[in-house]
């Protein structure tokens, strides 16, 4: 059987398993919400500080300003989800059975990241999208919102990087909690602390790529997410299951 | 057929599995018994590919399980019962399966009839009766229509419909040329499934037999005489004595002698024109051979509190 045969096959069983299951649906609802709901908040803020004069007159804002920090906010639904397509298979020992299955390792886990993104690519869109209406509309004349369409656009590449990132990490801490921590911390924490090497890190390139950044900024956020199924490739295939 | 050569699991320094040799031949059911934590599930978790080896091997027809294309077509396994997603219906569990191996869903439908969930297909395996739940793993394990089939405690949590219903699964798939191994803690159920057995003790290879080879080899039958005449029974049990015979009287109007051969016996009564009210046989258990078996080999043993000893 050709590999490309196993893979699609294991594609097609990865996608139904996550999307016959609830936990799928209310962390896409979430995600949406969530970014839509911090992007009407932040934009309120910044319209009320305008409209009360509170800052410098013809002082307007970019969407992007709003949607970056909603997205960071909303990204955690998307994390969950894609932590959820890893760890519940451990915490409920499925994982024996998917094995059983498809006892190449590499291929399962492969297919879980493809059917991880298959679904985030179009929420990240649909998030970018909701997150950016709801911006602009709340900023109103206060708002400017100059690249419509590759502020959407990066706000899936963001998203599918990251859950692609939760996918790895899953796999090699195979704990929900454990999973959950790194990504909070990796994606988000870091940006507290201020080192050099912050724009090497994640949480930096997730900011810059959301930001406005360039090309560089979401090839490094995916060599990260690379890295980290690279590592749950190797977990998975050296320990017993 | 599955063979097991040499294969030993290790964690640390404590050795679970230990150098196991054994070949489960097609055709008929063998039993997998071992004390609690003897190394089994280890076992069969090797021959399935989840846990690796330290050293030698499990194989499957002649190969590795993780060197198996489409492998639920050749293996199935219910390893673990409560092995699935709460969220996910029965269906969709099952279907996941049949999809990483290209079977179609038209055969998902089928196994569910055969272990008789179709009308629950659509629930969610999470609200699944504990004998539901193995019901739904013993449908996995025949999605692929495999020729190896390993059970690990297949009749837990099941009612005696169930149990029954199990015991000729296996019979009816050993019957079709399949290799059909088992392991339990029922030795009442082995002896009525299996037709050879494996014996594990502390990960060591105790014995790999048939059945009715185990059970003779350690055989505990006894005949029980009854007679009211006392005297003459007195006068047999003195008689089987110089002939070699291990005899017991727990009251004067029952003798047991140690031995199943009961014509031998009712001969020799005969013979003493001796009066009978009762000649029985107590065929020896599987139970007891097991103990005689691994006695020495059970890992956790707990203390028989005085006065409650084995009624036997």
């Amino acid at each position: 059987m050709k590999l490309r045969t196993e893979l699609r096959r294991a594609f097609v069983a990865e996608w139904g398993k996550l999307v016959s299951v609830r936990s799928t649906v209310w962390c896409a609802v979430a995600a949406v919400v969530l970014a839509a709901g911090c992007a009407a908040s932040l934009a309120n803020d910044v319209a009320g500080d305008a409209e009360r004069g509170e800052a410098s007159a013809g002082t307007t804002t970019a969407v992007v300003d709003v949607l970056a920090p909603s997205v960071q906010l909303a990204q955690f639904a998307v994390v969950a989800l894609a932590m959820l397509v890893v760890t519940s298979e451990f915490a409920t020992r499925l994982i024996t059975g998917t094995l059983q299955a498809c006892p190449r390792r590499g291929t399962v886990l492969a297919a879980k990241a493809l059917a991880v993104a298959a679904v985030v690519t179009p929420l990240g869109l649909l998030v970018g999208l909701v997150g950016s209406v709801v911006a602009a509309r709340v900023l109103g004349e206060y708002g400017t919102h100059p690249h419509p369409v590759s502020d959407v656009v990066r706000v899936a590449v963001y998203l599918v990087a990251v859950s692609l990132f939760t996918v790895g990490t899953g796999a090699v801490l195979r704990s929900a909690v454990g999973t959950l921590s790194v990504a909070l911390v990796v994606l988000v924490g870091l940006l507290l602390i201020s080192t050099p090497l912050t724009d090497l890190l994640p949480a930096g390139l997730g900011g810059q790529l959301l930001g406005g950044g360039d090309g560089r900024a979401a090839a490094g956020l995916l060599g990260w997410a690379a890295v980290a199924l690279l590592t749950g490739y190797v977990s998975l295939r050296n320990r017993d299951a | 057929m599955i063979e097991l050569r040499a294969v030993t699991k290790r964690y640390d320094e404590k050795t679970v599995v230990d150098r196991l040799d054994v070949t489960v031949a097609a055709g008929r059911v063998t039993g997998f018994l071992g004390p609690n934590g003897s190394g089994k599930s280890t076992t069969m978790r090797m021959i399935m590919g989840l846990d690796r080896p330290s050293a030698g091997a499990a194989l499957v027809n002649g190969r590795r399980y993780a060197d198996l294309r489409e492998p639920l077509r050749s293996v199935g396994a219910l390893l673990d019962a409560g092995a699935r997603h709460p969220a996910r219906s029965a269906r969709a569990h099952l279907l996941a399966m049949a999809r990483y191996n290209g079977i179609p869903a038209r055969r998902v439908d089928e196994v569910l009839g055969l272990v008789g969930l179709s009308e629950i297909a659509g629930r969610r395996a999470g609200s699944l009766s504990l004998g539901m739940g193995q019901r739904l793993g013993i449908a996995a394990a025949l999605l692929g229509d495999p020729e190896v089939l390993l059970f690990d405690e297949p009749v837990n949590g099941l009612d005696t419909d169930g149990v029954r219903w199990v015991r000729q699964l296996m019979r009816s798939l050993a019957g079709e040329g399949r290799t059909v191994f088992v392991s339990s803690h029922l030795m009442s159920e082995m002896q009525l499934t299996a037709d050879h057995l494996v014996v594990i003790g502390r990960g060591r290879l105790v014995a790999d037999a048939p059945l009715r080879t185990l059970v003779a080899a350690n055989s505990r039958s006894a005949t029980r005489l009854r007679s009211p005449d006392a005297a003459g029974l007195a006068a047999l049990r003195a008689r089987m004595t110089a002939d070699g015979y291990v005899t017991d009287q727990p009251d004067p109007g029952t003798l047991v002698v140690h031995s199943g051969d009961q014509h031998r016996i009712g001969d020799l009564a005969h013979a003493a024109g001796l009066r009978l009210h009762e000649l029985s046989i107590r065929e020896a258990s599987l139970e007891e051979a097991y103990v005689d078996l691994t006695g020495h080999a059970v890992e956790y043993v707990a203390p028989v509190p005085a006065g409650q000893g084995d009624p036997r």
